[in-house]
């Protein structure tokens, strides 16, 4: 026991997964949603 | 060009960017002293906070905007900045409690900074549920813009809390206290993650104004009766 934390990418791994998915979702729904709006516009 | 690709350039940028500061954060940089590879949450964590912040204050500025200049486009901008503040704000939170267990021993404590930020999280999602259950758009327009600028009263508030009260969450990191290789690659990432903010609240905002089938007054602010029920 050095005070030194052991491992834990798994927590790196989930924390940059989540985030990284949250904006990527948020970003791809708004985008096509933007699409759909243009397209309805257009029709 | 149009100001169509504009935008695009912006959000590309940020994800290039990001992907480099990404790339740098995560297998670049050396452990962190004590939080080891853990530590590397922090390059965005830290980003995120500045950005959740700083899109919130946006919003603010935006909400102001519109009480006074009124208009669609005032009311679709401050919808976006609020929507992209309340999901900056929930990746801050879950980021934040996965990085709190391993280095905390838990998920969540009710210190001061998790309190405060979890109360951003609730009044900017409170902000976006009103405007779901508003129907009259001038009305929507006037109460969201009055219930921005209230939730935000709790963004200075969240910032300052680990200096006014010493508790879990660390207190303000400086370059003293962190590495300048740390603190270009944390300032990199925020930057990419700006670039990525304005570039999803301007698609939102178009977005917004492309939905509404109500069009507001362009030429008039929020008459002070739409800030009043029955007005």
């Amino acid at each position: 026991m050095d005070g030194v934390i052991q491992g834990g990418w798994e927590y790196v791994w989930a924390a940059w997964g989540i985030s990284l998915s949250m904006l990527a979702s948020y970003a791809l729904i708004v985008v096509l949603r933007l699409k759909a709006a243009r397209s309805k516009g257009q029709s | 060009m149009k100001s169509f690709d504009k935008e695009h350039v912006l959000g590309a940028a940020g994800v290039a960017l990001f992907a480099y500061g990404a790339y740098q954060g995560l297998f670049v940089l050396p452990p962190e002293k004590f939080m080891s590879d853990v530590g590397r949450i922090l390059y965005i964590h830290v980003p995120t906070a500045w950005m959740a912040m700083l899109v919130a204050t946006v919003a603010c500025f935006v909400a102001i905007g519109s009480l006074v200049r009124g208009g669609e486009a005032w009311d679709a901008a401050l919808e976006a900045s609020v929507e992209v503040a309340a999901l900056a704000t929930g990746m801050l939170i879950l980021q934040g409690a996965i990085w709190a267990k391993p280095t905390w021993g838990v998920y969540w404590d009710w210190d001061p900074r998790l309190t405060t930020s979890a109360i951003m999280l609730a009044c900017f999602a409170g902000v976006l549920a009103l405007r779901a259950f508003v129907e009259d758009p001038r009305r929507r327009a006037a109460w969201s813009a009055v219930a921005t600028i209230i939730a935000y009263a709790d963004v200075p508030i969240v910032y300052f809390s680990v200096k006014w009260w010493r508790t879990l969450h660390q207190s303000f990191s400086n370059r003293e206290t962190v590495a300048e290789t740390m603190w270009n690659v944390v300032f990199l990432n925020w930057g990419a993650l700006m670039l990525i903010a304005t570039w999803l609240i301007i698609q939102r905002a178009r977005l917004s104004l492309l939905s509404r089938p109500a069009r507001l007054d362009e030429s008039v602010a929020p008459a002070p009766s739409a800030l009043v029920a029955g007005g």
